[in-house]
């Protein structure tokens, strides 16, 4: 009887081990099945043997509960609510995905980098900070990571080479200290059907001598702009008042980031020099051939208060009040985001392209009735400053980040999560989903190929060679969360017409050296830290930089509005291929 | 970068538990009182200032548990803020010290004075109506029966809802055209701007204060009306009082201690006013509604631990002094009308 008992319970016990183990590749195959169900770049057996890599690398932190937190957008939805709990059933590493606002990721980052105190195991933090992280170094920095303590955790398929944006999380120093999840850029947004229509083209030809179409410069967008406000296109079935420009003024945080996200490079405001401008960045912080900063006003050999930031400023404080609904001015990000959809604009400059997924809802205005959209995406024009070789736009990449201050083992089953969510296994499925591109294999796969015509521009965007000119906020903010913050306050100002453009750019470039001189003052940052320069005058500055090959600070043109310039969008879409 | 912040309360360095400084000055207050009518009591012998020190000490021994929290949610934070003050802190293990360059920078910008003026401009337009309005409605109130709970319950409604839900509702409500409230303006021909008119944002501003916190002025009031015994309301009808002098000579003494609490209570809250500023118009039309909290609330959104630290000590001085000098003239006046009742 004793011997029963034993053997029973021996058996049970063998079950149970075993069961277990299977239950891993169970919960993995479950997975496949039934949530990617063949919408993966991977065949079905480098699937199964990519979950296999997880359940094995995962076995010593099987029943850790780790936290992991990110902005809330429709990616990070889907990581939190489907895969977070796949990939718990699969590892048995319990894993909690909070979802916040990007203000508050980056205010639980800050304190984490304050106090030294782990509150995340990882963050999905914008790429913005790339300079912030670099400069403090209390980030680890991958590329060591996965050569060392993460070496046994690091996933053999991870295949860095695939994912497209991480030129933009490697500091000068050439190591990657961020993993993309999630990426947007910001392009511009026209109604393709209005810009098509022939009583449109003909009457945009006659009155401003050249074709309508999608604009290369600031004068075109400007006299498009002009051209649709108030013009009436009952002909299209278009009912309401019809506006040529969208955009949002309210003096609010959310501000700050239409500014910050390179609209100052995109009126020519920096030097050149691919992904940020050199050495003026799109903010007109200046750096040394140490990627020191040394300055942000003119005097300083910073740009931000220069004549292509007062453009940049005074053009977009224009064409809100002349060419926009008069409710722009009173709105914020979110309030002004849904408008396009409505039907009754005709073209925004500044449009994010995290709103496609919510822009191409069957029965929306903007939508035709077989599912293809009335509008298309396309490069953003530059303004009159603008000259070959600088920043075009903005792209936010939204990249996995491990903090020095999380203990090692809870960072190793946050990086397992972090590359299970944008494994080659799961990634074509969550972009099809989110429609934020991380991998060059979803890009070019077949399944958005046959997607494409769906989705605007989206897809021939992202497989242009363009794509990289668009890029987040570089290494020379070095201290992206106390620099942000003085935007929204200063162009707010010039926004209600407390101040002149040029008053607003003052003070905002004082506030950032104030940053700057802090940060070399307390040499918290050591030999990457700002070293300010003497002040001169502009013209000092400018001489400067035509020696040493650069432009920025620039001094004012005589003419800020040259001939308008257009470019078919049929055209330029084959210019990409 | 895109996001969507959300304003709380400011948590950190938001300025110190005022109440429970206040109640421990009162306790203090109480305390040196009852030793002053011990003192009346007793004839001055050789032992008794001895056995009053025993008392003295063991009644101090027995406020040891309260004074312990107190140093824990009070006068801790206070330290750390006042140490920090004195810092450039980018991250805790490297502070640099500045000394006193926080309070020069802060005392010696015009956007300083600015705020003040405005916070100061503020409470004085929330006290005077929401006191006068608090006292007028406790007085309508019926005194006892059901309907007198179900109409304080009512009141007391909005008192429980969170600070950040309240300018949310108002601007909701406002908007036009899903508001009610906005759609009623533009039939009846008002143009309301609150995001352009300074002078509106401001009424905006003091009715959703003033529909916040109404109900514990009147809660207050009521209470200690409730408390006068029927035979002075008699005794004022004989003598013919008429209804102000009721109020004049029975009402409002009786009120006047808890009428003090209302105000400091109002006085601290609507001086401190962050969430309903901010989320409305984020201190906007042109810098109209930019408080003192505002601008501490913009140091913290930039992690400047330094310069907020130093905010919240001097706006912390400036409450004590009020408080403080509040408290002095209502005791002087208190003893000018003692005085004048024993002369």
């Amino acid at each position: 009887m004793r011997y029963l008992l034993l053997n029973t319970t021996a058996c049970a016990a063998l079950m149970l081990a075993t069961g277990y183990a299977h239950a891993d590749m169970a919960a993995a195959e479950k997975f496949l099945a039934e949530e990617i169900a063949g919408l993966s770049v991977l065949s079905e057996a480098e699937q199964k043997a990519e979950m296999e890599f997880f359940i094995n690398a995962a076995k010593p932190f099987e029943g850790m509960e780790i936290k992991v937190v990110s902005e809330t957008i429709g990616t990070h939805e889907y990581e939190s609510k489907v895969l977070a709990p796949a990939f718990s059933a699969i590892t048995g590493i319990k894993v909690t995905h909070d979802l916040i606002g990007e203000g508050d990721v980056v205010e639980k980052l800050q304190t984490q980098m304050q106090s030294g105190e782990n509150i995340y195991d990882g963050y999905v933090n914008d790429s913005d900070l790339i300079g912030t992280h670099w400069r403090y170094q209390q980030v680890r920095n991958l590329t060591d990571w996965m050569a060392g303590e993460g070496k046994d955790v690091t996933n053999p398929g991870l295949d860095v080479a695939d994912f497209i944006g991480t030129s933009f999380t490697t500091a000068p120093d050439g190591k990657l200290y961020q993993l993309p999840d999630q990426q947007f850029a910001n392009l511009y947004w026209f109604r393709y059907d209005w810009f098509n229509d022939e009583k449109n083209k003909s009457d945009f030809k006659a009155k401003y001598g050249y074709d309508l179409g999608v604009p290369v410069n600031w004068s075109a967008y400007e006299d498009i702009a002009e051209f649709f406000t108030g013009r009436d296109m009952s002909h299209l079935g278009v009912e309401g008042k019809v506006y040529g420009n969208m955009d949002y003024g309210k003096k609010d945080p959310s501000l700050g980031w239409r500014y910050t996200d390179a609209w100052m490079s995109m009126a020519g405001m920096g030097d050149k020099g691919e992904p940020n401008g050199l050495p003026v960045d799109e903010w007109g912080i200046r750096v040394n051939d140490k990627s020191q900063p040394t300055g942000s006003c003119v005097d300083r050999g910073g740009a931000t208060n220069d004549a292509a930031a007062v453009y940049a400023v005074t053009k977009a404080i224009d064409w809100l009040k002349s060419y926009s609904p008069p409710e722009a001015a009173g709105m914020t990000f979110g309030e002004a985001g849904p408008i396009p959809a409505q039907g009754n604009v005709a073209q925004q400059m500044f449009w994010y392209t995290a709103f496609t997924a919510a822009t191409v809802e069957p029965g929306l205005p903007v939508m035709n009735e077989d599912g293809t959209p009335k509008w298309r995406m396309a490069p953003s024009p530059h303004g009159a400053y603008w000259e070959e070789g600088m920043k075009v736009g903005y792209q936010d990449a939204g990249s996995w980040t491990l903090m020095k201050s999380t203990p090692v083992d809870r960072a190793q089953a946050a990086w397992l999560y972090a590359q299970f969510v944008t494994s080659k296994t799961v990634d074509l499925k969550k972009s099809d989903v989110g429609l934020t591109f991380i991998r060059e294999s979803t890009i070019n796969s077949q399944h958005f190929t046959d997607r494409a015509n769906k989705l605007g521009g989206l897809i021939e965007f992202y497989r242009s060679p363009a794509r990289v000119q668009w890029s987040p906020t570089g290494t020379n903010v070095p201290d992206y969360p106390k620099l942000a913050q003085l935007w929204w306050q200063n162009i707010g100002d010039a926004m209600s017409g407390e101040k002149t453009p040029q008053e607003a750019l003052d003070s905002l470039c004082a506030d950032q050296e104030k940053v700057l001189e802090r940060l070399e003052r307390a040499g918290v940052q050591g030999e990457l830290g700002p070293v300010m320069n003497e002040k001169h005058d502009l013209a000092y500055w400018n001489n400067y930089a035509k020696e040493h090959g650069s432009v920025a600070p620039r001094i004012k043109l005589a003419n800020e509005k040259p001939a308008g310039e257009t470019v078919s969008y049929d055209e330029l879409i084959n210019s990409w291929k | 970068m895109i996001a969507v912040r959300h304003w709380g309360r400011n948590s950190v360095l938001a300025p110190i538990c005022w109440i429970d400084i206040f109640r421990c000055r009162r306790v203090g207050r109480c305390f040196r009182h009852n030793q002053q009518k011990r003192r009346q009591r007793r004839p001055f012998t050789l032992s008794s200032p001895y056995r009053s020190e025993i008392q003295t000490s063991s009644a101090w021994w027995l406020l040891l548990p309260a004074l312990s929290v107190l140093a824990f949610v009070g006068v801790l934070p206070l330290l750390t803020i006042f140490n920090y003050s004195f810092f450039d802190i980018f991250t805790l293990e490297s502070r640099h010290w500045i000394g006193t360059e926080w309070y020069r920078e802060i005392l010696s910008s015009s956007r300083f004075f600015e705020s003040l003026l405005r916070s100061l401009g503020f409470s004085a337009i929330i006290l005077s109506i929401q006191i006068p309005l608090g006292v007028f409605i406790a007085l309508l109130l019926p005194r006892d029966g059901k309907l007198s709970m179900a109409l304080l319950m009512m009141l007391a409604l909005p008192l429980m809802v969170p600070w950040n839900t309240v300018p949310s509702m108002w601007v909701s409500f406002l908007g036009d055209p899903a508001g009610f409230g906005g759609r009623l303006l533009a039939m009846l021909g008002i143009d309301f701007d609150y995001k352009f008119n300074a002078l509106h944002t401001w009424i905006l501003l003091v009715a959703m204060d003033t529909w916040h916190w109404i109900g514990l002025v009147v809660i207050l009031c009521y209470s200690s009306l409730s408390t006068i015994p029927p035979a002075h309301y008699q005794a004022a009808a004989i003598d013919g009082a008429s209804r102000l002098q009721v109020f004049r000579f029975v009402e409002l003494p009786k009120m006047s201690a808890v009428l003090m609490m209302a105000l400091l209570l109002r006085f601290m809250d609507s001086f401190m006013i962050y969430t309903e500023a901010f989320r409305v118009n984020a201190g906007g039309p042109k810098d109209a509604t930019t408080f003192l909290s505002l601008d501490l609330g913009e140091e913290i959104a930039a992690f400047n631990y330094g310069p907020a630290a130093a905010r919240s000590i001097i706006y912390f001085m400036i409450v004590l002094a009020i408080a403080w000098s509040f408290r002095t003239i209502m005791n002087i006046r208190r003893d000018q009308t003692l005085g004048a009742g024993q002369g």
